[in-house]
């Protein structure tokens, strides 16, 4: 209670929200790529693959305990080299975070306030966000956890009841599996594991390191059922040819909404004010680690006021970047390249501590 | 302090950018409950009702009919005829004209439009007119003078004592997307009042043509025989008229797709009671009595399963029992290669009807 | 220099009148200061001088229970015999039968206990005085605190007299371990004040704290708990306390209980407690005198409270002014049948009976007790329904702010029930601009301050911050435990720092 690090159980709810955030928003991706509704099964590949790597990675984020990955590749890695790898952290982690606003943008614009400008929406997101992101990574921490209680359990609660007059044979056919589909929808699969990439900054705030071991692999399980979830829900409503058109899944699964009783009529407004303060959450989270990721390569003593140089450079990317029904066809490559190295990236720095650990053992 | 100083000015500052575009009062808006959509030679003729909203009231309409290319341009032009703002959010019903649904195209782009409204109320109820939507629209309705509330609360009802398949919107799209078809709500100008009994087939947005009340029930127990409501059965037997009532109904299916043979079995098995019969008589006593009772209840509701099904099969050629969707399910890689002909492949399926009758109850209940 | 200053540096002299002199100097002008020459022992060659404050001593006891005893007791001779022994140590002992009294050396030491209400008795040729304890002055008898009040429950509530509240508590935590320690706060009015704790279940790091900021505290007078309250929370600008307070005996001997500190002052009948959190603000002792069953729903009721204190005005206009399709189209046509002939925006009408519900409580409160309530009560009827016939208001926004102050009455803690009540503005500010995105950002921007905020090193919305590592805490939030499981010692008060976890 009186360290500024956060508990190990704070991680993990950070990682499992970040998650969500873009395991909803890439869903999409998801539905259209493979034909039929097997695309969970491209989900436990991902988290297969994920949970197989994350063993040397969590050894070496143990031996280099307050050193966040690019602390880590400065020390394992030419110079040169660990600075390419910092401003890539750092420019991907802004890039998700403006399409992560933009896209919750456009949804708010589109249910809630259709014509009050993208822009204004974005620089008040902005600004909450900042005010947080400013406090520190405890504050954030319990951001997390009291979203993940008020807002995420109650978000969850409500899709559920989506399922009122779902068809559960739109599950079928498994069989013959479009196993090519299947194997091309594993990047952005793995890519819908964000937190992945987030707890190489985060594990070294945690107090007790330890732990960090078990957490990393709860994160991975429960993310990949929730991401199994979610999938799930979405098939058993609309059936996998309507959902392939579907660009907000969970928006679409919101009106659909039926408790018995229940007198609002529009449940997908409801539904977006708590995924506003999910998606805020991991905004925040965001922006704390990509501040984090300046601090490491500027070599500054405080973090908190590198948000001011990400607000305009999230706001122009924001408003710069088109919409997600206008990016998905483009999204391929770059897609392919950015799982590819977020989950290349660890592992080699991983593979190279394990070298130099061998080296040194062989020298002496 | 500082912190929240700088905080307090940014966002003051930025409150003071916006100018609250959205914010229109709940009274200043004008409230489409209904709307009518015929088609006319080159345009499609909206009839709107939007309930008074002055004190006192609510149960006055203004019914208004308007002719436009969409609905963009309906609202456009409603928007400089009135002093409010026009509002679809709160709308209950889209009546479609007859005429409109005969056009594929037509209601293509007016479905699409549907979609890509972003403030539409999302639970927009649809059914389809037989004649006239403007004649629905402007029906008075003694006891309940809103017919977008009226259509509104008669299609919750029917869907959820399982009299209709679809009743909102999405619904119908969603069944359009899945198998190509879907089996539109009816409604009529009865007396002063309207109903709806019947079904329209649509396939591929186009109407072809309309079930009869009774194909409607036997369409919703063959897709949903759990929650099927089935209207009395009335037979005579040896001159004496029965009213049997149906109280469980159990069904299998199995459908098997033998490389251009189609074959759908139906095993039903139905729990019936005796609804009313002759005071006094004890006939019901007799199990040779009851056993010809069995018969003419199976007699009677076969006549009309097998027409509906030949109906289906050969007049409208469609296929709204959703076998297409079970054999793509259960049965892909022998669909996968029927694809393309599914539509003879349908016409020309071996669907049976096996029922089975149980009377489970015969006596008075006092 | 001023003689006041000089007090501190003056010891007591041996020469009586000298010492006379200089206190009349001090208590120049102030005619309560009683100044009372006596000869006594039984020659009646040893002169006493007795001064005391008029109204804040009891007489009788010193009369009684030292004048008397001195008047014929006290044998110069056997003084004379014994030289060694101080004059002053040997009246003390054998002249005077008053439980509490003690000596002093310096002249300020004199004038702080005097002021505190204790006798000074200074004796000819004697380099100390001795304090004799005298303190009684009119006491208000003990009540039930009238903001406080419960169904069922003890009747007794703290008085102004730290003392007497002391006692109280010590009479529910019959334990050794229950420490007080007391302190002077305040340059002018040298308030006591006194720290209770017990010893082994205190959080040391919180108590350190505590004693810390009351030891830093540089003040000129305190008159109230609410200036300590604010010289030692973390953050003033926050709307919402960070230091709990009550009236009541058995709170404050529950949060002992837990491992909190309580610090009562003197001269107010409210006892603050440390550390507090949001979750204790929305406990009541009542939860814990009812049956369980009853007690849980009573709880899930205050939570149900919480957002229509804070939200419910907000709402309104956020679904009068940019989502009426929220409402079923029957509430939503009513709503705005309603509306049709009132000329103020949705967001006016909320703020403006606002105001009015916030005059006519701040009314009722200056009105005498008898007559405020029912004022209180017909001004809010007649205001209602009077603005609603001509047309200013919808007879909506009235349900809703009426529902609004029924839940703030819902809240147990008033001070926090203030805070949601200044909170709602904010977001009848935001709904209006925004509508529930607005709501949405309110809430967010709530959290985090929430989030951010501590009360003495433990974060404000522990345990829902650490649900899962302090899962035990979460039995005593929204339900009650039952008594038998009762969280007596919340695990977020057991973490020491250096061993955060």
């Amino acid at each position: 209670m009186f360290d500024e690090n956060i508990t190990p159980y704070q991680n993990l709810t950070m990682l499992i929200l970040v998650s969500f955030a873009f395991q909803s928003m890439l869903m999409p991706l998801l539905l259209s790529e493979v034909d039929g509704p097997v695309g969970w099964i491209t989900v436990i590949i991902a988290a297969f693959i994920l949970y197989m790597s994350i063993k040397p990675i969590n050894k070496m984020l143990l031996k280099y305990r307050e050193d966040t990955l690019i602390g880590i590749s400065d020390k394992l890695f030419p110079k040169f080299f660990a600075k390419i790898i910092g401003v890539y952290y750092i420019l991907m982690l802004l890039t998700a975070n403006s399409i992560l606003m933009k896209d919750f943008a456009e949804q708010i614009k589109l249910m809630m306030l259709f014509k009050t400008p993208i822009s204004s929406i974005i620089i008040v997101i902005l600004l909450t966000a900042s005010y947080a992101t400013k406090k520190g990574i405890k504050t954030i921490a319990n951001i997390a956890s009291v979203t993940l209680l008020t807002a995420f359990i109650p978000y969850l609660l409500l899709i559920i009841f989506s399922t009122y007059y779902a068809d559960y044979s739109n599950l079928f056919p498994i069989y013959p599996i479009d196993t090519e589909g299947v194997l091309k929808s594993v990047p952005g699969a793995l890519l819908g594991f964000f937190g992945f990439s987030i707890l190489m900054f985060s594990n070294c705030k945690v107090t007790v390191k330890e732990k960090n071991t078990i957490i990393n692999k709860k994160f991975i399980i429960i993310s990949m059922l929730l991401y199994i979830a979610s999938y799930i829900v979405i098939i058993v409503k609309f059936g996998i040819k309507e959902s392939v058109h579907l660009v907000w899944p969970f928006l679409s699964v919101m009106k659909f909404v039926n408790i018995p009783g229940f007198f609002f009529e529009s449940t997908e407004i409801i539904g977006l004010c708590f995924q506003f303060i999910i998606t805020f959450s991991c905004i925040c989270i965001i922006a704390y680690f990509t501040n984090l990721a300046m601090q490491e390569i500027l070599k500054t003593r405080e973090n908190g006021y590198f948000v001011y140089i990400q607000l305009p450079i999230l706001f122009v990317l924001s408003a710069l970047l088109p919409g997600m029904y206008m990016m998905f066809p483009y999204i391929q490559w770059p897609l392919l390249v950015l799982s590819g190295l977020n989950f290349l990236i660890p592992l080699v720095a991983a593979l190279a501590d394990k070298r130099k650990h061998k080296a040194g053992g062989n020298i002496s | 302090m500082k912190n929240i100083k700088i905080l307090f000015i940014t966002l003051t500052a930025s409150l003071m950018l916006v100018g609250c575009w959205d914010s229109v009062e709940i009274n200043k808006r004008e409230y489409l409950y209904a709307l009518g959509i015929d088609k006319n030679t080159d345009n499609l003729t909206f009839t709107a009702e939007i309930p008074k909203i002055n004190e006192g009231s609510e149960e006055q309409r203004i019914v208004y009919t308007k002719e436009s290319a969409d609905f963009a341009e309906f609202y456009a032009v409603s928007y400089l005829h009135s002093e409010k703002a026009i509002s679809d959010r709160l709308m209950q019903v889209i009546v479609l004209g007859e005429d409109v649904v005969r056009e594929s195209e037509t209601v293509k782009r007016i479905f699409d439009e549907i979609q890509r409204s972003p403030q539409i109320n999302r639970r927009v109820k649809i059914c389809i007119a037989k004649g006239k939507a403007q004649d629905i629209i402007n029906t008075e309705i003694p006891g309940n003078p809103i017919v977008g509330r009226f259509l509104s609360d008669m299609l919750v009802k029917l869907k959820r004592e399982n009299y209709q398949d679809i009743y909102t919107f999405d619904e119908a799209i969603l069944d359009i997307g899945k198998t190509g078809n879907a089996l539109i709500p009816v409604v009529e100008v009865n007396d002063k009042s309207l109903m709806i009994e019947r079904a329209a087939i649509i396939k591929e947005y186009e109407l072809k043509g309309f079930l009869e009340p009774e194909e409607v029930a036997t369409v919703m127990v063959l897709l949903n025989p759990d929650k099927a409501k089935i209207p009395n059965i009335n037979i005579n037997v040896e001159g004496t008229n029965v009213s049997l009532g149906v109280v469980d109904l159990s069904m299998t299916k199995d459908f098997n797709l033998n490389s251009d043979k189609l074959t759908a079995d139906y095993y039903a098995t139905m729990y019936i009671y005796i609804n009313s019969f002759i005071t006094g008589s004890n006939k019901l006593e007799d199990q040779s009595y009851l056993n010809k009772i069995k018969d003419e209840a199976k007699k009677s509701f076969m006549a009309v399963a097998e027409k509906t099904v030949d109906k289906l099969q050969h007049t409208y050629k469609t296929d709204i029992l959703r076998i297409k969707d079970n054999l793509y399910k259960y049965h892909k890689q022998d669909y996968e290669k029927v694809m393309d002909k599914y539509d003879e492949i349908f016409e020309g399926a071996d669907i049976n009807i096996h029922l089975d009758l149980k009377i489970k109850s015969t006596g008075l209940v006092k | 220099m001023n003689i006041y200053q000089e007090l501190k540096d003056l010891n007591v002299d041996n020469n009586l009148k000298k010492n006379e002199g200089i206190l009349k100097e001090v208590f120049k002008d102030a005619n309560d200061i009683i100044f009372r020459n006596l000869n006594v022992g039984q020659n009646k060659k040893i002169n006493i001088l007795l001064v005391y404050v008029d109204g804040m001593t009891t007489k009788d006891s010193i009369s009684e229970y030292a004048v008397q005893n001195m008047m014929g007791s006290v044998i110069l001779e056997e003084f004379e015999k014994n030289p060694e022994k101080e004059l002053q140590n040997v009246i003390m002992q054998t002249s005077i039968s008053i439980t509490e009294a003690g000596t002093l050396q310096t002249i300020q030491e004199c004038v702080d206990k005097m002021l505190s209400g204790e006798t000074i008795l200074f004796i000819d040729t004697c380099s100390k005085a001795i304090w004799l304890s005298s303190r009684g002055w009119p006491l208000r008898g003990i009540q039930e605190p009238a903001a406080e009040t419960l169904i069922r429950g003890a009747r007794d509530g703290f008085i102004e007299t730290m003392k007497i509240n002391i006692t109280l508590i010590r009479r529910r935590i019959r334990d050794p371990r229950l420490k007080i320690k007391y302190m002077v706060v305040g340059d002018r009015s040298k308030t006591d004040i006194a720290v209770l704790y017990i010893e082994d279940i205190v959080n040391k790091t919180v108590l350190e704290a505590v004693e810390k900021r009351l030891k830093n505290i540089e003040i000129e007078a305190v008159l109230e708990s609410s200036y300590i309250e604010e010289m030692i929370e973390d953050d003033i600008y926050s709307p919402f306390p960070q230091v709990e307070n009550t009236e009541r005996p058995d709170a404050a001997a529950s949060a002992l209980l837990e491992g909190r500190v309580v610090i009562a002052v003197d001269n107010t009948p409210t006892v603050l407690m440390a550390p507090a959190t949001f979750v204790s603000f929305m406990q009541s002792s009542e939860d814990y005198y009812e049956r369980w069953l009853l007690a849980c729903l009573i709880r899930a009721i205050r939570y149900i409270a919480l957002p229509i204190v804070m939200l419910l005005p907000a709402l309104y206009v956020a679904v009068a002014q940019f989502h009426p399709n929220l409402l079923p189209s029957q509430l939503a046509l009513y709503v705005a049948a309603s509306r049709a002939n009132v000329p103020f925006p949705p967001y006016f009408e909320a703020l403006l009976m606002e105001l009015v519900m916030e005059l006519v409580r701040e009314a009722s409160l200056r009105i005498t007790t008898p007559v405020g309530s029912t004022i209180g009560l017909v001004s809010g009827l007649v205001i209602g329904s009077a603005v609603v016939e001509a047309g200013l208001i919808t007879p909506i926004a009235v349900i809703i702010v009426a529902l609004t102050s029924l839940s703030s009455f819902a809240i147990p803690s008033y001070n926090f029930s203030t805070s949601l009540r200044m909170i709602r503005f904010f977001f009848i500010l935001f709904a209006s601009i925004f509508g529930l995105f607005g709501i949405s950002v309110g809430l967010c921007i709530l959290i985090i301050h929430l989030c951010t905020l501590k009360s003495f090193g433990v974060p404000y919305l522990t345990p829902l911050t650490h649900f899962i590592e302090r899962r035990e805490d979460l039995k005593d939030t929204i339900i009650r435990p039952k008594i038998s499981n009762l969280v007596r010692k919340p695990k977020y008060l057991q973490v020491e720092k250096g061993k955060g976890k």
